[in-house]
């Protein structure tokens, strides 16, 4: 039997993968579309782990939703991309630059 | 529960749902259709007056026990953001004759209804999804700057770090209190848990990315400037008003506690100080009201130092007063060729000689959002700070009004400018050049954020006893 | 506990083995005389044209957004369909708008020509 703490870590782990990877990619927008998305897989290996640990199935639907916002969020920034794409012809994380911030 | 008294208590969400469903199917079967505006002013309009009717009445449901439910003062907070979406839409027609504008913004109310009323974890997720997604979109449409899709796609990353983040945090209060009711929030504030006090700050970060609070506020004055102006109007006033009832369902009626406290004093101390430093430096309207709304953040924030019921009412009427302000200011602002041009500070000078009600107009919005009496954003200020200091924080309520009279300086440099004299003739031209008078729809608008403005000024207590709490 | 494990462990040993094997063989024993004609990228024996990294056309990424969109209804179709028979019409009927404004969108990305290749 693998205990809760080992999903958390494994959950923790992920999720600063992510994070990590939005802040460190200089390259590619897509990876920072990819990074947020394995924030997200890595939240629901938590809700998993804690429904599965409570016996309570509320965090498994929780999941699903997740999920279903997660490629909403994604589908639209593929738009977006594309849009980008077309005005600017790259889709560099480095040539992002026309606005300050 | 009967089906009536489910329809009922849906009832603003159910117009809306129905004035979604019409505009898209309109979009469908009437090719290049010209109604996209008038039946979503009319769903806003009538979901507006059904929730201010049902807040009247004293009404209140469950029709979803644990995950939704009504009450007077929800209903009077949708009241709120779904009047202050009736100006951004008159503002919309010249600019968005058609398309999916209408359709987004639709569901983008929507989801701030949902979160209004959440009572778990997972509908405030969907509602403040709902509400966020499609601001993406409608930060693009502003297709003649190239600018705007780079925009969209920085607001797209960090918010969607920010739902990972919030979702994180809940993740962990779901494993604490192993339950997704909102209550888990409320308790896990007072508690001493490392797990439960993590779950907090998670939570409580990511609401300041998306409400825009320093450190987190990178991607506002991008999105701002880039969406076009009907777009900043709803960002600013509806989008940080849902973010902001969303933190108001979370806290409920609990006190902040220490260690929390210092950081919900202190980032927000930060917002108003750096947004009002950052503002001076601003040369265009809407980062400059980017960089205003950053330290708007700060002050809403503050409120919930204060005690659970004076918080709700405090944050409402903030919401009001500081949402039909920027909606105006954006409402008189003149229209221009092009949209970059329309934003220049300096095509401001001498506006007076010009167009007066117009200057009228932006000088009236700049001074309440300074905080200056006997404008409705000094009373709303002052709610705020009374809070604080009646929690017993009053250092932090005298830090926050000194980091508030920094903003004076540059709202009233815009009102220097609007009342200067004329430039010279040279000049003069070159910054009226395609500057029209507002249309009349802009005009209504001007109108429609005027009149409450004035009758939350000469009557506030009314108001305030109004919005419940 | 772990005993239970020790067979995925030697199965996982052996596979790696299987796989890495032959290739570190053929690099330590095979005979290497490379000359530029061998060196050369070819296509079946012609010359090779058009970029081996030429990127994916849009639209392929078009009809990605569609997929995500839609393949998602199938995880809410799947556990409705396990538990139909015990949450009656209310949960049927629930299912049927939930697909009914599923099905408006897909109308109007059709509407729209997001379905059209060219």
């Amino acid at each position: 039997m693998v205990p809760l703490t080992h999903y958390l870590v494994l959950g923790a782990v992920l999720f600063v993968l992510g994070l990590a990877g939005i802040f460190l990619n200089r390259k590619n927008v897509l990876i920072l579309l990819m990074s947020i998305e394995l924030m997200l897989l890595a939240v629901n290996t938590n809700f998993v782990a804690f429904s599965h640990f409570l016996g309570d199935t509320a965090g498994q639907v929780f999941v699903f939703f997740v999920l279903t916002v997660a490629a909403a969020e994604s589908a639209i920034g593929l738009a977006i991309l594309v849009v980008l794409f077309r005005s600017r012809h790259t889709i560099d994380v480095q040539d992002l630059d026309r606005l300050k911030g | 529960m009967s089906a009536e008294t489910v329809l009922t208590a849906l009832l603003p969400e159910v117009l809306l749902l129905a004035g979604l469903l019409l505009l898209i199917g309109l979009e469908i079967a009437v090719p290049r259709h010209r109604g996209a505006f008038a039946v979503s002013l009319l769903a806003v309009a009538a979901a507006a007056a059904a929730a201010a009717w049902l807040s009247a009445g004293g009404s209140s449901a469950a029709p979803f026990p644990g995950h939704y439910s009504v009450g007077p003062d929800t209903f009077a907070a949708k009241a709120v953001v779904l009047a202050l979406a009736v100006p951004v839409l008159l503002l919309a027609r010249g600019e968005f004759p058609g398309g999916p504008f209408y359709p987004l913004l639709v569901s983008s109310l929507l989801g701030v209804c949902l979160v209004v009323s959440a009572d778990s974890f997972l509908t405030l997720f969907l509602g403040v999804e709902l509400m966020s997604i499609p601001v993406y979109v409608l930060v693009v449409l502003a297709f003649q700057r190239e600018e705007s899709a780079e925009a969209a796609l920085k607001y797209l990353v960090l918010s969607g770090t920010a739902s990972a983040t919030f979702l994180l945090g809940v993740s962990l209060l779901y494993g604490g209190s192993g339950s997704l009711a909102l209550s888990a929030f409320s308790t896990a504030l007072g508690s001493r848990d490392v797990l439960a006090t993590a779950g907090v700050v998670l939570v409580l970060s990511a609401f300041f990315l998306k409400a825009a609070v320093v450190p987190f506020h990178t991607w506002a004055p991008d999105a701002y400037e880039a969406a076009s102006v009907p777009v900043t109007a709803y960002m600013a006033a509806v989008v940080k008003a849902g973010v902001l009832f969303a933190v108001l369902r979370l806290f409920a009626l609990a006190p902040a506690e220490r260690p929390l406290v210092d950081l919900l004093a202190l980032l927000p101390l930060a917002s108003m100080v750096w947004g009002n430093l950052a503002a001076m430096r601003q040369d265009g309207l809407r980062r400059l009201i980017a960089y205003s709304s950053i330290a708007h953040a700060g002050y809403l924030f503050y409120a919930f130092l204060g005690d659970g019921p004076g918080r709700f009412q405090a944050v409402t009427f903030y919401l009001l007063a500081y949402g039909l302000m920027n909606v105006l200011v954006l409402a008189a602002l003149p229209p221009a060729g092009d949209d970059v041009a329309r934003d220049r500070l300096e095509r401001l000078k001498g506006l007076f000689q010009r167009q007066p009600y117009a200057a009228w107009m932006i000088a009236v919005a700049m001074l309440s959002l300074a905080g200056i009496p006997p404008f409705p954003g000094f009373v709303a200020k002052f709610l705020v700070f009374k809070n604080v200091v009646a929690a017993g924080y009053p250092v932090y309520a005298v830090l926050g009004l000194v980091g508030s009279y920094l903003g004076l300086y540059f709202y009233l440099r815009v009102i220097q400018y609007l009342f200067m004299a004329p430039p010279p003739p040279a000049e003069e031209a070159s910054a009226a050049e395609g500057e029209g008078a507002p249309s009349r729809l802009a005009l209504a608008a001007t109108v429609l954020c005027l009149l409450p403005a004035i009758l939350i000024a000469l009557f506030p207590g009314w108001v305030i006893d109004r919005l419940g709490g | 506990m772990l005993d239970n494990y020790l067979p995925v462990l030697v199965f996982i040993l052996v596979g790696i083995l299987f796989g890495v094997g032959p290739l570190v063989a053929g690099f330590v024993i095979g005979p290497r005389r490379p000359y530029d004609e061998k060196l050369s990228p070819y296509e079946c024996g012609f010359e090779p044209f058009g970029d081996a990294r030429a990127p994916f056309d849009v639209r392929y990424y078009l009809v990605a957004i569609l997929f995500i969109l839609f393949d998602l209804e199938i995880a809410f179709l799947f556990p409705w369909a396990v538990v139909l028979d015990q949450i009656g019409l209310a949960g049927f009927l629930a299912m049927m708008v939930f697909l009914a404004i599923l099905v408006v969108g897909f109308v109007y990305e059709w509407k729209k020509g997001a379905l059209e290749w060219e």
